[in-house]
């Protein structure tokens, strides 16, 4: 492997794509090049997509997700871009999927929806966790549920707990056979929607919270590229019919 | 009209805000985002900053203005302002409403008010920037965007 810093070596008689595409060739050594963030005015570097860009300060998580996907492939030849994580695999996972983004705050409403929409998923957004229930009482159609933990009136938790709730007693009656379990075609044997946490603050109570309310995981918020793969691809795997 | 003179003032205007910690790298998502599909999403989420920033820094004037003070109410005021601040990448702001949270964990009023007055100004100064810089991107036209280098 062979990481180096966009700014420290300036190349002047070829050009970073050119110098790349020496490196694509040949399985091995993978080049990297850290980036600074500030300098993604200059568009064109950015989207060259010969180029395996991590943004700097280098972080672990970054550094080990990059190396595995430039490593070990993945079916996409997207470029590793921090944040992004390259648009394909975000792209592959959300494509397509149905996702409730609940929060009451409607800037980070719009974002959140605006990023998911972004890779693809359809968003449907909510302003409460009374909203929430509504969308999610089994059944629904919704592969996934980002959830605002801090809102007035009814926070996260409490609403999770509650879905979780809804879930039990129908998958109570789907045991008893009392009800269908084929809902648009699909048999759901068992109803449980991934529903991660977003939260401003992460902090150990926060997550151990997460969990004993029935959440499956939780995000920053804003979404971080990696971070959001990370959870994500816990519960879809990538389609990989999308090149 | 000298749409490129506009798009370079426009550019300009634009790492201004970067450059002087207006904006952090979170604005850059921002601008990641809109699309062909959304091809207005910055000035939108922004628009939407402004207006819901103002209602709730109404909503604090009045809560500093009782006589009763209510601390956690303020704070949570301003983990939602500080929420939203965060999602646009108003940096200034941000930190701002962190020393303003700071306060009323110490139950300092007379720090509240000082705080609150300096994210006053911040939001001022911001809303009036960035409206001119929407303006210029408006006027230079639609066909460049704002990350387009300026070699």
């Amino acid at each position: 492997m062979v990481l180096i810093d966009k700014e420290t070596w300036s190349l002047e008689a070829i050009t970073w794509s050119n110098f790349a595409s020496m490196f694509t060739n040949s399985k091995i050594p993978k080049l990297f090049i850290l980036a600074n963030p500030a300098l993604k005015n200059n568009s064109q570097f950015f989207q060259d997509v010969n180029l395996n860009i991590i943004l700097k300060p280098l972080r672990a998580s970054m550094l080990q997700v990059s190396l595995q996907r430039a490593l070990f492939g993945g079916g996409d030849k997207g470029n590793c871009r921090n944040g992004v994580v390259g648009n394909l695999s975000l792209g592959s996972l959300l494509q397509g999927k149905r996702i409730l983004v609940v929060d009451d705050n409607s800037v980070n409403l719009r974002v959140a929806a605006g990023a998911l929409k972004k890779y693809g998923a359809e968003v449907t957004c909510a302003d409460s966790g009374k909203r929430a229930i509504e969308f999610l009482k089994p059944p629904h159609s919704f592969d996934a549920c980002f959830m605002d933990i801090q809102m007035p009136e009814m926070d996260g938790f409490e609403a999770t707990r509650r879905i979780r709730g809804m879930e039990a007693a129908l998958n109570d009656r789907i045991k008893r056979d009392e009800v269908c379990r084929e809902i648009n075609g699909k048999v759901i044997q068992s109803w449980h929607i991934p529903i991660l946490a977003m939260t401003a603050d992460v902090i150990q109570a926060t997550h151990e919270e997460c969990l004993k309310s029935g959440m499956d995981g939780y995000v920053s918020k804003p979404f971080e590229g990696e971070q959001l793969y990370r959870e994500v691809a816990r519960f879809f795997k990538p389609n990989t019919k999308l090149s | 009209m000298d749409y490129v003179h506009l798009r370079r003032q426009a550019a300009s205007l634009r790492k201004g805000l970067f450059d002087q910690g207006y904006l952090d790298e979170q604005f850059y998502q921002l601008e990641d985002l809109q699309d062909d599909a959304s091809p207005n999403f910055v000035e939108e989420v922004v628009t939407l900053f402004f207006r819901d920033s103002a209602r709730l820094m109404a909503n604090i004037d009045q809560a500093l203005d009782k006589c009763v003070k209510d601390f956690n109410k303020l704070d949570v005021y301003m983990q939602q302002l500080k929420g939203s601040c965060t999602s646009i990448g108003a940096s200034r702001m941000k930190t701002e409403c962190t020393a303003f949270r700071e306060c009323c964990r110490d139950e300092n009023i007379e720090g509240c008010m000082r705080s609150f007055q300096k994210i006053k100004r911040e939001h001022s100064v911001l809303r009036q920037k960035l409206e001119s810089y929407f303006q210029l991107l408006r006027q230079a036209g639609p066909v460049e965007c704002a990350t387009r280098p300026n070699k």
